[in-house]
C-alpha cells in the first residue's frame, strides 16, 4: 500500500514538473489556453451566435427558443412558415411597442440559415457591418459558419485522434509485448494496410456511401491508427528489455499488470507528444475532404466547403480568405501547443562543445 | 625525475549548470561571486539552474616525461578536469568559469575555441573511454587517421596514407593497409581503441590525455592498451601522459605521480609509491583497502561506506565528511586546505592539519 | 529489408480489388440516380454488359489480375483510350512539379536546418522556426486557393495565371516565351507543394544535426584539432543525413504520384487531377490503374529509400 502511494507521488511530481515546464513555454501555453477557451466557448455558441432568440416575452409569458422549437404561429407570425423568425419578431415587437420583447444572441445569424429574403444583393455578398465576413453563395452568414465549423472540425478531429490512438496504442502494445510471430505477422499486415492511398480510398468510399459524421470518423480512424503502432511497439521493445520489467516478472506479476502498470506509462511519451500533430493532421484531412466535396454532408458548416465555394467564385475573396485564416490560426495554435508539449515531455539538451 | 613543467593548472573551476528545486536554488545561489553573477546576468539559459561544482578550484602541474594519474570514483570530477584542459566541455550544461591552464607559457583558457585547434591533436591528444562511439561511424578508419595528419603536418596525402598505415601497424592491427578502408563497425572494441591510440599518437603530442582508456575493454586487452600508450614515451622522452582512471591496479603499474580527487577537489597528491605505501587521506586509504592484497588472500575487501552524495548536496566542510570513518566536528564546519606533508606529498584533511 | 516490403505488393492489391469489386457493382446504378435520368431496364442491362458488370465480382477480378500482368489495365470509360496511355500521358506533368518541389525542399531545408542547428537558440533560429511552423499550419491546397484569389486575377492582383500547366497557345510561343510561360505557371503551385513540407524537413535536419553534435565521435574530431566548420559540415552532417536520406525515396514516390488537392486547385492535368476526375466521373478502370500505379510508386520509393540508406550508412549492407 505504501509502495503504491509512493509511486503515485513520483508520477505526479513528474507530471507536475512537465506541466511546469510546459507553462514556462509561453508560446505553447498561451496557445493552449486560447484553444481550450475557444473550444469550450464553441459549445455555447447558440447563446452568442445563432438565429434563435435567447428569451422571448410574449403576452406575459416567457419562451426560450434556444432550447425549444416554436412554430411561427406561437407568436402569430403570419408571414413565416415553420419555425419562428426571431429577428423579424424583434422588429415587429419594437414597432408594436408593447410589453413584448425578444432577446437575441449577440450575433443573430445561424450557420445554416438561408438569408436570401433579407439580402439586397445576390449572394455571396461582401462583408459589411451586418454580416462581418459576408455571406456565402446560398446567402448564409460566413462568420456563423466559420464559428460552428470550428466546433465541428475540432470535435471531429479529437474523436478521430482519440479513437485511432486507442487502436494504435493497443495494437502497438500487443506487437511490442508479445513480439515474435505475432509481431512479424502484425507488422506485415500494417505495412500492407498503410500502403493503401488513404485519400483515394476515402474519396471512393465517400462517393459510394453517403458520408456522415460517423462514417467519416470511422474511415479516418481506420486509416489513422497505423502510425502510432510503430512508436508504441518500439517503446515496448525498449522498455521490455529494462531491468524493472524483469524485476516485475520475477516477482510474479501477470501480463496485464506488466503491460498496464509498468510498461504503458513509460511508453506513453511519444503518444502524448504526437497528439497535437495528429489533431492537426485530422483537421487537415477533414478540410481536404470537405473541399473536394466528399466530407460532411451539406448543410454542415465546414471550412473546406467554404473554400470550395471560394474556388468557384474566385473574385469573392472572403469565401476563401476567412476560412484560410481561421484554419491557419487554429492549426498554428495547435502546432505551437504540440511544440511545447514535445519540449516539456521529451526535453533535449542541445549541448555543444565550444 | 624532477623536470620542467609542461602544464600548469591553476585554480581550475568547471561548473555544470543544472536544473534544481527552489530550495536548492536559494541554497546554492546566495554566495555567488562577481563572476558568477555576471555569467547569470548574461545568459538566459542559466535561469532556474544552479552551478554543480564538478571541478572546484583544482591546481596541479604536469611535468615533462611523467605519467600522472588522476583517480577517484565516478562523479569525482576527474574526467571534467581532463576535458577542461583541452576545453572540450559540453555547453550547455558545462562551463569553465575560472582558473588558468598554462601550456608552454600560454593560458589555454584565454584562447578562442578556434585557436585551440592548433593545440588539440598536435600538442595535446586524447583517448576516450568509449571506443564504440568515439569513432565516426560513417568514415573509413584510414580517413580518420589521415585527417589528423593532414591537419597538423605539412605532408601530401600519399605520405599521410603511408604514415597512417605505419601507425596502425605500430598499434598491432594486422593487414593494416587493407583495414584502412574499413569502417569502425567492422572492428572490435579493443581494435577500435588501438585505432584511437594510433590516431592520438600520430602527431607525437607533448601530452596525451587518456580518459579511462581501458574501462570499456576486456580485462585481457587492458594491459596491451596501456602498453601501447606508454609507447609514446619511448619515441618522445619529454612527452607526458595524464591517465584518468578508477582502476588502482593500472595506476600502480604505470603512474609516476597520482592525484586523488573527490567531490570536485583534489584530496591528495603524491608520488605513486608513497601513495600506495603511505596513504594519508581517509578516502585514499579507503580506496587502497578496496584493492585485493596478494599477501593476504583470505582478507575481506573493505568498501568505502555509503555512496558519493549528489553533487548539490555535498557537505559544507570536508567533501568526504559524509562517508569518512574518522570524521569529527571540525570536518563538518570548515574545509581543510591542501597542505604539504612530506616531500611533494599533499593532503587535504584535518587529521593532518 | 526489401524482401519485407515486397510481399505487401500482391496482397494489398487484392484488398483494394475486393473493395473495388464492390464499388464497381454499385457504380452504374448510382450514376444513373445521380444524373437523374431514368434509364430503361433493358438499356441498363446493355450498359452492364458493355462494361462487364454482368459477370460476378470474382470473375471480373480474375480477368483483371490476368490483364494486369500483361500491363493491360483496361480501357477508360471516359476517354475511350487504354488506361495505361491515359495515365502515362499525365505523368510528365506530375513529375515536373514533383521534382521541382522535391529539389526545392531539399535544397532549402537541409542548409537551413544545419544553420539553425549551429545557431541553436539564436534570434535567427527562433524566427525561422516560427516561420516554418506557420508554413506547417497552412494546408498547401488551401494556400494555393488563396494565392489564386490574391494573385491569380481573382479579386486583387493579376500576376499569375489561373492555373493550368501551360498557356493554351504555348506551342505558338517563341522559346524564350515558352520558358517564361512555364515559369509563370509553375510559381504558385510549387509554393503550395512545398509549404508544409518545409517545416518537417527543416526541423528534422536541425534535430538530427544537433543530436549528432553531442555525440562522442564529434568530441573525438574536436580533440584531433579539426576546425569547427569541418566538424559540423563533414563529420556531423554526414551522419545527420542518414535519417534524411532514408525518407527521400518515400517522399519522391509521393511527389511523383502527384497531389490530388493541389492539382485540383490549380487545374493541372496531372495524375492527381486525373484521379479526382476519374472518381467523380466513375471511370473505374482509370481509378484502378491509378491505385496500382500509386502502390507501385510507393513500393519503388521504399526500395529507393533502402538503397540510399545502404549507400549513406556503411553499417547497412544488403545480404
Amino acid at each position: 500500500m505504501s509502495d503504491k502511494s509512493k509511486e503515485e507521488k513520483v508520477s505526479t511530481t513528474l507530471f507536475q514538473k512537465r506541466w511546469k515546464k510546459f507553462k514556462s513555454l509561453k508560446r505553447g501555453y498561451y496557445s493552449f489556453i486560447i484553444v481550450v477557451i475557444f473550444y469550450i466557448f464553441s459549445f455555447l455558441l447558440p447563446f452568442f451566435v445563432g438565429r434563435d432568440a435567447l428569451i422571448v416575452k410574449y403576452e406575459g409569458e416567457y419562451y426560450f427558443p434556444v432550447f425549444k422549437f416554436y412554430l411561427a404561429e406561437t407568436f402569430r407570425q403570419k408571414e413565416v412558415q415553420g419555425e419562428a423568425n426571431y429577428r423579424m419578431l424583434k422588429e415587429q415587437f419594437k414597432q408594436q411597442d408593447n410589453d413584448n420583447w425578444v432577446l437575441m444572441p449577440v450575433y443573430p445569424y445561424g450557420p445554416n440559415e438561408n438569408l436570401l429574403d433579407e439580402l439586397t444583393e445576390i449572394p455571396p455578398t461582401h462583408p459589411n457591418n451586418v454580416h462581418f465576413f459576408g455571406t456565402d453563395d446560398r446567402g448564409r452568414d460566413v462568420l456563423a459558419r466559420l464559428l460552428y465549423g470550428f466546433n465541428i472540425g475540432i470535435s471531429f478531429s479529437l474523436i478521430v485522434t482519440i479513437l485511432s490512438y486507442t487502436i494504435g496504442v493497443s495494437i502497438g502494445s500487443m506487437l511490442g509485448f508479445f513480439g515474435g510471430k505475432v509481431d512479424i505477422f502484425g507488422q506485415r499486415l500494417i505495412e500492407i494496410w498503410s500502403t493503401l492511398p488513404f485519400l483515394y480510398v476515402m474519396i471512393i468510399l465517400s462517393s459510394i456511401l453517403n458520408p456522415n459524421f460517423l462514417l467519416l470518423t470511422f474511415v479516418l480512424t481506420l486509416f489513422g491508427w497505423m502510425g502510432m503502432t510503430y512508436y508504441v511497439r518500439g517503446e515496448f521493445y525498449r522498455e521490455k528489455a529494462r531491468d524493472y520489467v524483469s524485476a516485475a516478472v520475477s516477482m510474479g506479476a501477470g501480463n496485464s499488470k506488466i503491460i498496464f502498470k509498468h510498461i504503458l506509462p513509460n511508453a506513453l511519451t511519444p503518444v502524448i507528444t504526437f497528439l497535437p500533430f495528429a489533431i492537426v493532421a485530422n483537421i487537415f484531412s477533414l478540410v481536404a475532404l470537405d473541399y473536394l466535396g466528399f466530407g460532411l454532408p451539406p448543410p454542415t458548416p465546414s471550412w473546406g466547403q467554404l473554400m470550395s465555394q471560394g474556388m468557384q467564385n474566385i473574385e469573392k475573396w472572403w469565401l476563401i480568405g476567412t476560412p484560410l485564416i481561421a484554419m491557419f490560426l487554429t492549426l498554428l495554435s495547435i502546432t505551437f501547443i504540440g511544440e511545447a508539449i514535445r519540449e516539456a515531455f521529451d526535453p533535449k539538451v542541445y549541448s555543444r562543445l565550444r | 625525475m624532477e623536470n620542467k613543467k609542461l602544464v600548469e593548472v591553476k585554480n581550475l573551476r568547471t561548473y555544470f549548470f543544472v536544473e534544481a528545486t527552489d530550495k536548492q536554488i536559494t541554497e546554492h545561489t546566495e554566495n555567488f561571486d562577481e563572476k558568477l553573477n555576471a555569467l547569470y546576468a548574461g545568459d538566459k539559459y542559466l535561469k532556474g539552474k544552479v552551478p554543480a561544482k564538478a571541478v572546484d578550484g583544482v591546481s596541479f602541474d604536469i611535468f615533462e616525461g611523467e605519467v600522472l594519474g588522476i583517480v577517484g570514483e565516478s562523479g569525482s570530477g576527474k574526467s571534467v578536469t581532463a576535458y577542461s584542459i583541452t576545453r572540450l566541455i559540453p555547453d550547455p550544461p558545462g562551463k569553465i568559469v575560472g582558473g588558468e591552464v598554462i601550456f608552454k607559457g600560454k593560458d589555454l583558457l584565454k584562447l578562442s575555441f578556434d585557436e585551440m585547434k592548433d593545440y588539440r591533436g598536435k600538442e595535446i591528444a586524447m583517448i576516450f573511454q568509449e571506443p564504440m562511439t568515439s569513432l565516426n561511424p560513417v568514415m573509413k578508419i584510414g580517413d580518420q587517421i589521415i585527417e589528423v595528419l593532414l591537419k597538423h603536418e605539412k605532408i601530401s596525402k600519399e605520405e599521410a596514407f603511408k604514415k597512417a598505415v605505419n601507425m596502425l601497424e605500430q598499434v598491432g592491427i594486422p593487414a593494416a593497409e587493407k583495414r584502412m578502408k574499413d569502417y569502425p563497425h567492422q572492428f572490435s572494441g579493443g581494435m577500435r581503441q588501438r585505432v584511437m591510440i594510433a590516431m592520438a599518437l600520430s602527431c607525437h603530442p607533448a601530452l596525451l590525455i587518456a580518459d579511462e582508456p581501458t574501462t570499456a575493454l576486456d580485462v585481457t586487452i587492458q594491459a596491451q592498451i596501456i602498453e601501447l600508450m606508454l609507447r609514446l614515451k619511448k619515441e618522445r622522452k619529454e612527452a607526458a601522459i595524464l591517465l584518468i582512471t578508477h582502476n588502482l591496479g593500472v595506476v600502480a603499474e604505470t603512474c609516476d605521480r597520482v592525484i586523488v580527487m573527490y567531490g570536485g577537489k583534489i584530496q591528495e597528491v603524491a608520488d605513486a609509491d608513497s601513495i600506495f605505501e603511505n596513504p594519508l587521506h581517509p578516502y585514499t586509504e579507503g580506496l587502497m583497502s578496496s584493492l585485493p592484497d596478494p599477501d593476504k588472500p583470505k582478507q575481506l575487501l573493505q568498501a568505502i561506506p555509503g555512496i558519493i552524495p549528489h553533487i548539490l548536496e555535498l557537505p559544507k566542510g570536508c567533501k568526504f565528511a559524509t562517508r569518512c570513518t574518522k570524521v569529527f566536528d571540525k570536518c563538518w564546519e570548515t574545509e581543510p586546505d591542501l597542505i604539504e606533508k612530506g616531500k611533494s606529498h599533499f593532503v587535504r584533511c584535518h587529521l593532518h592539519g | 529489408m526489401i524482401l519485407q516490403v515486397v510481399p505487401g505488393g500482391p496482397l494489398e492489391m487484392e484488398i483494394m480489388r475486393i473493395r473495388m469489386g464492390g464499388a464497381m457493382g454499385e457504380g452504374p446504378s448510382s450514376t444513373s440516380s445521380s444524373s437523374g435520368i431514368s434509364i430503361p431496364e433493358s438499356a441498363m442491362e446493355e450498359i452492364k454488359k458493355f462494361y462487364g458488370f454482368d459477370k460476378p465480382i470474382y470473375e471480373r477480378y480474375i480477368v483483371w489480375v490476368g490483364n494486369l500482368f500483361k500491363l493491360n489495365l483496361g480501357k477508360s470509360y471516359v476517354y475511350a483510350e487504354p488506361v495505361w496511355d491515359v495515365i502515362t500521358s499525365r505523368f510528365p506533368v506530375s513529375i515536373y512539379f514533383g521534382m521541382i518541389s522535391f529539389l526545392l525542399t531539399y535544397l532549402v531545408c537541409i542548409p537551413l536546418g544545419v544553420y539553425k542547428a549551429v545557431k541553436n537558440g539564436s534570434t535567427f533560429d527562433i524566427i525561422s522556426s516560427a516561420i516554418v511552423f506557420i508554413g506547417y499550419s497552412i494546408p498547401g491546397f488551401a494556400l494555393g486557393a488563396f494565392l489564386l484569389v490574391m494573385f491569380g486575377g481573382g479579386s486583387f492582383l493579376d500576376w499569375f495565371p489561373l492555373g493550368g500547366f501551360r498557356s493554351n497557345d504555348y506551342d505558338t510561343l517563341s522559346s524564350v516565351d515558352k520558358i517564361k510561360d512555364q515559369i509563370h505557371h509553375t510559381v504558385l503551385p510549387v509554393i503550395s507543394y512545398v509549404i508544409s513540407g518545409f517545416a518537417t524537413l527543416t526541423i528534422l535536419t536541425k534535430n538530427s544535426v544537433i543530436e549528432n553534435l553531442s555525440q562522442d565521435y564529434i568530441r573525438t574530431a574536436f580533440s584531433k584539432g579539426i576546425s569547427e566548420k569541418r566538424v559540423i559540415f563533414y563529420h556531423a552532417l554526414r551522419n545527420s543525413l542518414i535519417p534524411i536520406a532514408t525518407g527521400l525515396g518515400h517522399f519522391l514516390g509521393i511527389l511523383v504520384a502527384g497531389s490530388f488537392l493541389i492539382e485540383t486547385v490549380f487545374n493541372i492535368d496531372g495524375i492527381g487531377l486525373l484521379g479526382y476526375k476519374s472518381i467523380v466521373q466513375r471511370d473505374y478502370p482509370v481509378v484502378m490503374g491509378l491505385l496500382v500505379i500509386n502502390t507501385l510508386l510507393l513500393l519503388v520509393g521504399n526500395i529507393i529509400s533502402d538503397i540510399i540508406y545502404a549507400i549513406v550508412d556503411p553499417r547497412i549492407r544488403f545480404k
